[in-house]
This record gives structure tokens, C-alpha cells and sequence, in this order.
């Protein structure tokens, strides 16, 4: 009965990350078509991939644009954090739907006013743009992972660190940053793949020099795709994967 | 105790705002003034008031948009929230560590490629797939089923980039649940049904309750579903306004197509919480 409500467990699984395996299997496939014939595994695709400049560097973008929005939102999701707590519920109320907009407006709607915007103020086709909006959407989720981080600190730490005369300073680097290093890497974590997998807003705004993997994939996901599409899918899920294990092991270390 | 924001409060927290408010706040004001111009392209510079693309959006020709996007964000969100729900509760059927591992490979492909879901959800729908080739080797249907671009896949696939908030959320509130409650229903003799029914679904409800505004806004605001896997089989709000602002060069129109999916957005997030503060003070009174 157990072995069998395992194996019940095992095909839902299966059947629900079906498409990840699917995309996987075929990023081997020897024609354009996704096919594996028996026998016909190929890495012809995945050779294209890196020897192609302009995969390659859409690659390169994504993870260059997605390591500066991760440190972006990560240090405005910490200051932000520490700028909400012991204040007013009020302020924490104001300040807590500002920082949670970008994931709740419509990517749309906010790509279109942004593409609108940026076009009259010759702001379009810049990396600096495209950095700024990826920061706002990793932000709500590094915000939310170092405030309530930060709520968990003990306070009776700083009414003992202030009673040794700590300065605010020192209360924050003594006190507040060696309990918030693991959920700074996380929050540097999930603010990278954020980033990673933002598609609307950038296929709006970047120019021919900004291309990312996703504005790649995305008109040949539409009309025509072909395994490239499934290999680059799979960079990406292997740059996330990596990037999450790099953040666990460091997380754990620091517990 | 809590203190009213001092200056430093407000320097921590400034650069954010700045930074929403720049690049959200005002294109959307902008956007806004975009939906009531009478200019046709980007770069055309006069402007006078119009009402008419709001007009052609609720109650022209394009109010289908409306109507579907509706249509479109409640059936999946019910659909995400009772499936995500019902996995929830069965996952936690099982022992932590093997819920830990269902949980995370449900989970980690959304959050990591969300294209390797959407490439495999095309590919399984495609006439050579497998699926297809076992429907008809078994004999279900004579020919392939034609599923690539159709409503169905939009719905379909838009809940299963959904659903892994939905499991997560529930699956959370179900671990705070104290296990003796379970043990002393089985003591009683309860049923599994009724354990759900009389311990688990009391004990969750509110947090379920309170995912289905944010599962539906997301779904209204939905645009890999019906863009990529309807193709031109559903035309919603989301879908739409690239269309008109890029390829039908058409800003104004796409900027009330805008106005009108932030302002059902704003009314799935508002009326939520006014009901809950209409219950909370009639409690109270």
C-alpha cells in the first residue's frame, strides 16, 4: 500500500514536470523538428548554441544584467528593510505596497507606459534602463525575504549591544548584517533568477544591443522553434540550478 | 514600540521609492494622458482629449477583449486554486522529506526557466508527440489532436505556471498545522474525507481565500498563455496591447487597453479587502 501511494506520487510528479523533461530530451535531438530517433542522441545543438554569437551573448546579457539586478534589488531590498523596521505600522503599510507594485501591475500595461516613456526621453536602448526595471522586478521578493528576516532578529540584542554603548553603525555591522548574511544570499538568489527569467518588460525595452536569452528564445518560440531554443531554456535552468546550490551551501555554512 | 519614520528610516527607504515611483509611477501618469490623446504613433507630438479608445475598449467592437480577459483570468484562477489546493493536501499525506522534494520539483522549474516549461508544454501538444501518439495508437481519437494554439492549451498552460505559487502557499499553512488535531479526529474515528473536511479545509481556508485575488490578478494579467500557447485563439487585454502599440502602431489604444486591465486589476485587489473590512467592523460593532 505504501510502495504504491509512492508510485501514485511518482507519475503525478512526473506527469507534472513532464515539459521541463520534455524541453530536455530535446535539446538532444538530431533534426529541427524535436525528434529523437532510436539511437539519435545528438549534442549538434548545444555545439550551435556556444559557437553562435548571437545565442551566445544574449546568454552572456542575461547573466551580466541579471548579477547587476541581483545586487541592486538585494541592497535596496536590505535598506528598505531596515528603513521599515521599528517604524510606524502606517509607514511599513506605505512603504510595503510601493515596493510590492512591480508584482502586482500587469507586465503589459507597465512595459507598454515604460516603452512610452523612455522612447520621448531617449532613455530606450540603454543597459542602465533595462538594470533599473530588473532590479524593480527582483524587488518584492528580496524585500519581503531580508524584512522578515530582519523581523526575526531578536531585539533584545541591540538593547544589549546599545547598552555597551554600540553606535548605530555598529549595531548594524555587528548586530543586524552577520544575522542577515544567509538571507542576503537568498534574497541575492531569488533577485538573480528573477532577473534571469524577466521576458515582457525587456523584449519592450532592449535595443539590438541588449538582446537576452529570453528575447532570443522568444519570436522563435512563437513561429519557429527549433532545439536551440530547448538548449538555451536549458542554460538558463542550469545557470538557476547552479546559482540556487552555490546559495544554499552558503546559506548553510553560515546557520 | 514602534516610532514614527525618522530621517534615516526615510533615507533607507527613499532610493526604492525614487526608483518605483520613476520608472512605474510616472509612465503610468504618462500612459494615462497617452489613453485619452487623439495622437496616432509614438513620435507624433499633438495631442487633444479623446474619450474614443475607452469607448471602442467597453463598449465598441473591442469590448470582447474585456469579456475574455475576464473569462479567461477567473476559469484559471479556479482551476489553479482547486488543483494547487488538492495537491497541497495530498502531498502532505506524505513524510516531510519526501514533501520537500515533490514540492521543490514542482516549484523550481517555474521559478528557474519558465521557458523550458512553455518550450515542453508546445512540444507535448504538438501533432508527433507523444501524447498524440499514444491517443491514437490506442485508438481514442483517428487522427493526431490538433492542440498547439488553442484556448484549451492557453488554459491549460497558464495553470501550470500558476499552480506552483498556489502549492507552495497552501503547503506552507499546512505545515502550521498542529498534527494531534489529525490524530485526535482519527482517535474519533473520522474519515479522510472528514479530516479534510472538518480539520484541514477550516484551518486553511483563510489562506486560500485570501491566494485567489493575487492568483487572479496574475491571471487577468496573463500573457505567455493565451500570446504563445492560443495563438490567435483568444484575444485578451494582455495579449492585445502589443499588438495595437507595436504592430498596428496604435498607442493611444494600447494605452486604454492598459488603463482598463489596471483598473480590474485595482478592483480584484480593492473589493477583497473592503469586503474583509466590512466584515471585521460589522464583528466588531
Amino acid at each position: 500500500m505504501k510502495l504504491l501511494k509512492l508510485l501514485a506520487l511518482v507519475l503525478v510528479l512526473i506527469g507534472f514536470t513532464a515539459p521541463v523533461w520534455v524541453t530536455l530530451i530535446a535539446s538532444f535531438s538530431s533534426d529541427r523538428f524535436f525528434r529523437i530517433d532510436e539511437g539519435q542522441i545528438s549534442l549538434r545543438w548545444y555545439e550551435e548554441f556556444f559557437s553562435d554569437r548571437r545565442w551566445f551573448s544574449g546568454f552572456q546579457n542575461s547573466v551580466l544584467i541579471a548579477l547587476a539586478a541581483a545586487v541592486g534589488s538585494t541592497v535596496m531590498g536590505l535598506c528598505s528593510a531596515l528603513g521599515v523596521s521599528g517604524a510606524t505600522s502606517r509607514w511599513r503599510g506605505i512603504v510595503t505596497t510601493l515596493l510590492l507594485l512591480p508584482a502586482i501591475i500587469p507586465p503589459t500595461a507597465w512595459a507598454i507606459g515604460l516603452l512610452n516613456f523612455a522612447t520621448r526621453r531617449d532613455w530606450h536602448d540603454s543597459y542602465g534602463l533595462l538594470v533599473a526595471v530588473h532590479t524593480l522586478v527582483a524587488l518584492p521578493a528580496t524585500y519581503i525575504i531580508l524584512r522578515s528576516a530582519r523581523e526575526r532578529i531578536d531585539p533584545t540584542l541591540y538593547l544589549i549591544a546599545r547598552g555597551f554603548g554600540a553606535t548605530p553603525w555598529q549595531l548594524f555591522r555587528s548586530v543586524t548584517l552577520p544575522l542577515l548574511k544567509p538571507s542576503l544570499a537568498a534574497a541575492f538568489g531569488v533577485g538573480f533568477v528573477f532577473s534571469l527569467n524577466e521576458t515582457i518588460l525587456t523584449i519592450f525595452l532592449a535595443g539590438p544591443n541588449q538582446e537576452t536569452l529570453p528575447t532570443i528564445i522568444w519570436p522563435q518560440l512563437r513561429y519557429s522553434a527549433t532545439p536551440l531554443v530547448a538548449v538555451a531554456s536549458n542554460a538558463m535552468l542550469s545557470v538557476a540550478i547552479v546559482g540556487g546550490i552555490c546559495v544554499m551551501r552558503f546559506t548553510r555554512n553560515r546557520i | 514600540m514602534n516610532q514614527t519614520p525618522s530621517r534615516t528610516h526615510i533615507g533607507l527607504v527613499l532610493p526604492a521609492i525614487l526608483l518605483v515611483l520613476t520608472l512605474i509611477g510616472w509612465p503610468l501618469v504618462a500612459l494615462a494622458w497617452v489613453s485619452v490623446s487623439q495622437i496616432i504613433t509614438v513620435n507624433s507630438e499633438q495631442s487633444s482629449f479623446t474619450p474614443e479608445h475607452f469607448e471602442t475598449i467597453l463598449v465598441g467592437p473591442n469590448r470582447r477583449f474585456v469579456f475574455n480577459t475576464l473569462a479567461f483570468g477567473i476559469v484559471v484562477s479556479v482551476a489553479t486554486i482547486f488543483l494547487g489546493v488538492l495537491l497541497a493536501t495530498v502531498l502532505d499525506a506524505y513524510s516531510k522529506r519526501v514533501r520537500m522534494l515533490a514540492i521543490a520539483l514542482i516549484v523550481l522549474p517555474k521559478f528557474a526557466s519558465i521557458w523550458a516549461v512553455l518550450l515542453g508544454v508546445i512540444v507535448l501538444a504538438s501533432s508527433s508527440s507523444l501524447v498524440n501518439r499514444v491517443v491514437v495508437g490506442v485508438g481514442i481519437f483517428d487522427e493526431p489532436l490538433r492542440l498547439n494554439h488553442t484556448i484549451a492549451l492557453a488554459f491549460v498552460g497558464e495553470v501550470w505556471l500558476l499552480i506552483p505559487y498556489v502549492v507552495l502557499l497552501t503547503s506552507l499553512r499546512l505545515a502550521e498545522i498542529n498534527p494531534e488535531l489529525f490524530a485526535a479526529a482519527r482517535g474519533f474515528g473520522a474519515s479522510r474525507w472528514q479530516r479534510f473536511r472538518w480539520v484541514t479545509w477550516p484551518l486553511i481556508r483563510v489562506a486560500v481565500i485570501a491566494q485567489f485575488p493575487l492568483v487572479l490578478v496574475w491571471s487577468l494579467s496573463a500573457y505567455f498563455g493565451p500570446a504563445l500557447l492560443g495563438g490567435t485563439s483568444i484575444d485578451t487585454l494582455s495579449s492585445q496591447i502589443p499588438r495595437d502599440g507595436f504592430e498596428n502602431q496604435n498607442m493611444p489604444r494600447a494605452a486604454a487597453e492598459a488603463m482598463v486591465l489596471m483598473v480590474l486589476v485595482g478592483i480584484c485587489l480593492c473589493v477583497p479587502k473592503m469586503l474583509q473590512r466590512v466584515t471585521h467592523n460589522r464583528e466588531h460593532s
